[in-house]
């Protein structure tokens, strides 16, 4: 899969992001845009399960999203990542601070 | 594409060659997407390797002279290599330059500079950088 696709759904308990496909310095400005908005203003899930590779630029922006939900007092879970996902996650060494869940009922 | 040469004791089975532009992704995932790798985490690992080798030497790299050759094969010990070799000025430049050693956050840049070197270092066994009279070559061993 070449693009990244994101659909977001709301609801009364946070935002849910849906992000399909790889996240890459090329396909990651959207990314950057649709998840620093919602970390700072709702309690956020990303739904990561069908993203097909992870990039350094796409880390930094879920660590500083992450920082950012903490600052404002919200939350930023980690919806079944894909193997992908979770293996770019952990070879950083920051996986602890990584919310990662395995149903959305874990959040909200 | 395609074919097998021995150099420093690696058997390379596939390669490609890239102009080493960001318009490429697509063409580098598919690239890396057919990699005869011996298994999913293996597939995995080179993955995520060679998208963020790929995407530093666009740009930190380009324009490169005569364009990125990469190729993927085993070494004399069977462990997966995937090489990178290319000539530019502009990235031997860009290794003196001070960089962060560990991930940190980039107040200016307002991001995180230094996490795609700790991801391939952790990814992998060894990565080598080498400087020879016909360019530079990363060689990546998993």
């Amino acid at each position: 899969m070449d693009q990244l696709n994101i659909s977001e759904k709301v609801t009364d308990r946070g935002a849910i992001l849906v992000v399909e496909g790889p996240v890459n310095s090329y396909t990651f400005t959207e990314f950057q845009t649709k998840v620093y908005a919602w970390s700072k203003k709702a309690d956020l899930v990303l739904d990561m399960s069908a993203v097909t590779s992870l990039s350094s630029a796409g880390l930094g922006v879920l660590m500083a999203a992450i920082d950012d939900a903490n600052d404002a007092g919200r939350k930023l879970w980690i919806l079944k990542p894909s193997e992908i996902v979770r293996m770019a996650i952990e070879s950083t060494g920051f996986a602890d601070s990584f919310a990662m869940i395995g149903a959305l009922r874990e959040a909200f | 594409m395609g074919g097998q040469a021995r150099r420093s004791g690696a058997a390379y089975l596939t390669g490609a060659i890239f102009i080493g532009a960001r318009a490429e992704f697509p063409d580098f995932e598919r690239f890396v997407d057919g990699l005869p790798c011996p298994d999913e985490p293996s597939r995995a690992r080179s993955r995520l390797v060679g998208l963020e080798l790929f995407d530093n030497l666009v740009s930190h790299a380009s324009p490169l002279r005569g364009g990125m050759r990469v190729r993927f094969g085993s070494d004399a010990e069977g462990r997966m290599t995937l090489l990178f070799a290319f000539r530019s000025r502009r990235f031997r430049a860009w290794l003196r330059a001070p960089g962060p050693v560990l991930p940190s956050w980039s107040p200016g840049e307002k991001r995180w500079r230094g996490l795609g070197l700790i991801m391939v270092r952790n990814l992998s066994s060894r990565v080598e950088h080498r400087i020879g009279p016909s360019g530079d070559r990363i060689v990546v061993t998993f």
